[in-house]
């Protein structure tokens, strides 16, 4: 980040090559579109470019702002051109990267894969009722009433469903380390 | 409020579920509460983690240059208003630079372009040269070397763009193509001159359509087996362009060139917006505009 504020394109390199997988594939899972995903993919990496001090080290890892703003911008996006129309069972795009493939630097990508193998493992042991709520709100941007009717279940349950996955997901990441110390 | 109904809104809250007006609930709360607000940054530092699920993939290959591209010269702009003396040194060399690009194509002869053209290139260099030693010089004096490196690339790139052109117009091969504008693009003018010798191209183009904001013009090779992005652009003043344009490595040939509007930074396939279109002509062009 250094680098990057001191201007250095290298640092932008080697940060998109760090990062550009997940970035690209969070923004692919919420369009569903391989070219909106690349344009958001793209105005996330300049944004950090131009703008280095909008991320703030004191307030988490870059790993999670990029995230954040990756979904926030992609939310947007999706919004904008109002597709969504498409179905949970669409088909997604083929071809998965394995997680070591995902990062041109070796001790990241290890780091990397074990903060998905975490999340992946925690999302796993949540109830599906409870994983689909979050996979909603959190790729499609639906709030919770928009939930609920999209599920045809009471808005109560959809606020509960909501707290305890959150509250279990919170619990499961943070004992192996990857949230915040309470 | 029960703790449970404040543990729902701050989850809620951090996976962006709930409507403004709880929002609004939820932001009054944490405002004086730091007990709350705490629990909230533990649920954001989560919930950003769940991204982490989605399937794993890539961005087409070139998405790297294209921010790469985009980030350069945004920077070009940031190291202008960084360092005022780099301001009039890199905009004397540019206008060296553009100088030399504007003679080809419009209104001269072959050979007194390339005369022009031998000119220009002569004295580009010795401005590169000088703004060379004047770069380092700062540097020595405290200058940045990111900013003396990257006015050094910004030299080299304008001479060797100038020396293709050079080599573009001395090919006797070199052909000459018309782009025809589609209805998008109405009123444009525009030729394409390839060498296969020097392996680039210069488009010219005037009367381009003013971009939509945020766009730029992306330039396209079609070799008969696939399009390749080769360049984005956006035009001067005067609506119009002469750029400089490299064959990709491993790409044949071109058999058409197209010119398409695109989000600023480029995009990774042609659209729908295409303003300007043309076969490339297989044999040598005559030359004369």
């Amino acid at each position: 980040m250094a680098g990057l504020a001191a201007g250095r394109l290298d640092a932008l390199g080697a940060l998109y090559d760090r990062y550009s997988a997940l970035v690209f594939s969070v923004s692919l899972r919420v369009l569903y579109d391989w070219q909106l995903a690349e344009d958001v993919t793209q105005e996330v990496f300049l944004r950090l470019w131009q703008r280095p001090e909008s991320y703030d080290p004191t307030r988490g890892r870059l790993l999670s702002w990029l995230m954040s703003v990756t979904r926030n911008r992609a939310i947007d996006e999706h919004r904008r051109i109002s597709r969504r129309q498409r179905s949970e069972d669409e088909e997604e795009p083929s071809f998965e990267l394995r997680d070591q493939d995902a990062t041109g630097d070796p001790a990241m990508g290890a780091l990397l894969a074990e903060s998905r193998r975490v999340v992946r493992a925690a999302m796993a042991l949540l109830p599906p009722a409870q994983r689909e709520v979050v996979e909603l709100a959190y790729f499609g941007g639906f709030t919770q009433t928009e939930i609920a009717e999209r599920l045809k279940v009471p808005l109560g349950t959809v606020k509960t469903r909501v707290r305890l996955a959150m509250r279990k997901l919170r619990d499961t990441l943070e004992a192996e380390g990857q949230g915040r110390t309470p | 409020m029960t703790p449970e109904e404040r543990d729902e809104l701050l989850a809620a809250y951090a996976l962006g579920t709930l409507p403004g007006s709880e929002s609004a609930t939820v932001e009054e709360l944490v405002r004086h509460d730091s007990a709350a607000a705490s629990e909230l940054a533990r649920y954001h530092d989560v919930i950003d983690l769940v991204a982490l699920n989605a399937p794993l993939r890539r961005a087409d290959p070139s998405l790297r240059n294209r921010v790469l591209d985009v980030a350069r010269a945004g920077r070009e702009e940031r190291i202008v208003w960084f360092r005022r003396w780099s301001r009039w040194q890199v905009a004397s060399v540019v206008a060296a630079a553009v100088a030399g690009f504007a003679i080809i194509g419009w209104g001269m002869g072959v050979q007194h372009q390339l005369a022009a053209q031998s000119k220009q290139n002569a004295a580009l260099a010795a401005v590169v040269e000088a703004s060379a030693k004047h770069i380092q010089q700062l540097t020595q004096n405290g200058a940045s070397a990111a900013v003396s490196e990257d006015l050094k690339t910004q030299l080299q790139t304008a001479l060797a763009d100038q020396e293709l052109v050079t080599a573009i117009n001395a090919d006797q091969q070199s052909k000459m193509s018309v782009l025809e504008p589609t209805a998008a693009g109405h009123g444009a003018v525009a030729r394409y001159l390839w060498s296969g010798e020097a392996g680039a191209g210069v488009l010219l183009a005037r009367g381009l359509p003013d971009l939509p904001l945020d766009s730029v013009y992306q330039i396209w090779f079609d070799d008969g087996k696939k399009t390749s992005s080769v360049g984005t652009f956006t035009p001067d003043e005067r609506s119009a362009v002469q750029k400089v344009v490299r064959l990709p490595s491993g790409a044949g040939a071109p058999k058409r060139v197209s010119v398409s509007v695109a989000p600023a930074g480029g995009s990774s396939s042609v659209g729908r917006l295409v303003v300007l279109s043309g076969a490339v002509q297989s044999a040598p062009s005559d030359y004369q505009p």
